[in-house]
């Protein structure tokens, strides 16, 4: 019997994952995100590599193993700056101008429209001219100003206005261009939306389904529809070349409405992006029964439900996601709310805060997401610099539950907000799996093998029209 | 964000999928390849490079291959579409829904 010699490699300086599925296995290697369908036999001399352990001396292993140092498995990777920029300049800024709203939905995680603050323009304006003269400090030639937060933006019309002209005459001044965007209920009168369509390249809208869903979960504050308005606006948009996504929350109540609301959208509008999120509870969604007896049977519900949803936005050509679903990225942080380029989101009182929805600087998490304030005194913005170290130096490398996942460079821990960990002096003292875990692993899952294979497809297509070529 | 690549990649995909055990591989990443054409739109350095590379410019390009990156051609979209609607039932089938990609490629469909 012909005894093979032994090949010993070099350990691997980057995550390399097979992942069962089905009666195979998925080998994933995130950095330069690769995706193969691999059997048992293969899957074992990685696991092999990964270990350290030796692996025999043939063709194919030393193929193998020249595809692996291609693609840097191998690879000394570079040492991360030590420490963050002595100065922390955005050129970015997200406003929640006010906690008023025309609806009164039912999972809202700001309750707006209960209590009414706006911010006053004093605190909009400094925050506008901190982002246009770091722009310019920057040799930037343009900012960006985002409405979100603790209401809908553009509830106090004027106020709304104010900023956006505000923002215009700043950027005019200085030679530079201002984008807006926006997330909004779709509730304008027709001289708003005009207004809108001027400004707004892009806006996302928060619309949950068809009538009967969109009616329930989020009413106006009388009581009465919001379908028609928010569908005439859209319809509006259309007409005025304005793009727009759909956001759309679903309850145990609309798991079965997902489909139907993209037929719908197929039907009726030409959106074709639709972005489905599982109702988080926090704020009215504590307060409201929204008929989830079990945390962990809701999000199998939405699994299942959204596979579905992505097979029929696949036959209609709308691109279907889920937050959690992140197969093209990569990347150590789930959004702004941690990391180097932490957001700038000034809230109604001047509160600056990474995350849009951790405003509490007392809250545990707000201790360690809330870096700044608006002084009056001063007149500008201060910040806390050792928060921002803590921000900085926050990743997916920092939590430990997610060691171990395949899908942590793409998922990055989670939404910070929803993510299940404990954190005390800026450190994470105890984190353990939340229940979107599994949601995110399983459609992250499906997702690269459609694009592994999808792509491919479309790479042995270029090699038949290169041979063709010839 | 940090965006990555697959160094010299669709020449060692091509080696990765004639080994022994390997159905199909592919990147994850939306990149699309169109031969002949610069997948960069950026197009700062004008090197009209393809997007493997990025450009050849690469590390002096601007966008670093963000621009294509974040503006995969329509057709992918569609292609992505008739994934979505396949089902992934088990490992050995993928290969025959990737034939079936491939044949969706040959009628463009947008």
């Amino acid at each position: 019997m012909a005894q093979h010699h032994l090949i010993h490699s070099q350990p691997f300086t980057t995550d390399v994952f097979t992942i069962p599925y089905k009666d195979g296995y998925i080998l994933h290697i995130p950095e330069p995100g690769l995706v193969a369908g691999v059997d048992a036999h293969f899957c074992g001399i990685i696991e092999d590599l990964k270990q350290n352990r030796p692996i025999e001396d043939t063709a194919n292993n030393r193929e193998l193993l020249t595809v692996l140092e291609t693609l840097q498995v191998f690879a000394p990777k570079p040492v991360p700056a030590a420490e963050p920029p002595a100065e922390y300049r955005p050129t970015d800024v997200t406003l929640s101008l006010t906690s008023r709203c025309h609806l009164r939905c039912v999972y809202c995680y700001a309750r707006a429209g209960d209590k009414i603050q706006d911010m006053p323009t004093e605190i909009i304006d400094a925050a506008l001219y901190f982002v246009a003269d770091n722009t310019v400090w920057h040799e930037r030639n343009s900012f960006i100003v985002g409405f979100h937060g603790e209401g809908e933006p553009t509830a106090n019309w004027p106020l709304f206005r104010h900023a956006i002209e505000q923002a215009k005459r700043l950027a005019r001044e200085r030679g530079l261009e201002v984008t807006f965007t926006m997330s909004s209920n779709g509730i304008w009168s027709p001289a708003q939306r005009e207004y809108l369509a001027d400004c707004f390249a892009n806006i996302s809208l928060s619309f949950d389904g068809p009538s009967e869903i969109q009616d329930a979960q989020r009413p106006m504050a009388s009581g009465a529809p919001s379908f028609p308005t928010v569908f005439e606006n859209l319809q509006f948009l259309e007409s005025k070349g304005v793009d727009y996504g759909i956001r759309a929350t679903v309850l145990p109540t609309g798991l079965d409405s997902m489909v139907p609301f993209l037929n719908l959208i197929s039907e009726e509008l030409e959106c074709n992006y639709v972005h489905f999120e599982p109702v988080f509870f926090t704020g009215r969604g504590i307060d409201h029964d929204l008929g989830v007896a079990s945390t962990d049977a809701f999000y199998q519900g939405f699994l299942d439900a959204y596979q579905k949803a992505v097979t029929r936005g696949g036959e209609l050509g709308i691109s279907v996601t889920y937050s959690g679903c992140r197969a093209t990225h990569f990347s150590t942080n789930f959004c702004g709310s941690t990391g180097p380029d932490p957001n700038f989101f000034v809230s109604t009182s001047g509160i600056v805060s990474s995350c849009f929805e951790i405003i509490d600087p007392t809250s545990a998490k707000g201790q360690f997401t809330v870096y700044g304030r608006y002084d009056p005194g001063a007149r500008r913005f201060v910040f806390d610099h050792e928060k921002l170290e803590q921000l900085w130096r926050f990743g997916v490398d920092s939590i430990a539950h997610c060691k171990d996942c395949f899908a942590r460079w793409n998922c990055s821990g989670d939404c910070f907000a929803r993510s299940d960990i404990s954190l005390e002096n800026g450190a994470i003292v105890a984190s353990q799996e939340s229940p979107r875990c599994q949601a995110n692993r399983e459609t992250t899952l499906q997702e690269l093998v459609r694009r592994g294979l999808v792509m491919d497809a479309l790479s042995r297509s270029d090699q038949v029209s290169a041979i063709t070529d010839e | 964000m940090t965006e990555s690549k697959l160094p010299e990649g669709q020449q060692i995909l091509a080696i990765l999928r004639r080994l022994e055990g390997v159905q199909f591989a592919g990147q994850a990443f939306p990149i699309v390849q169109t031969p002949g054409v610069s997948s960069c739109t950026c197009q700062n350095c004008s090197c009209n490079a393809r997007i493997d590379d990025f450009c050849g410019c690469h590390p002096n390009c601007v966008c670093q291959g963000k621009t294509a990156l974040d503006r995969p051609e329509d057709w992918m979209n569609a292609l992505l579409g008739v994934a979505a609607a396949l089902p992934l039932e088990d490992i050995r089938t993928l290969v025959g829904m990737r034939d079936k990609l491939q044949e969706a490629l040959e009628k463009p469909s947008k």
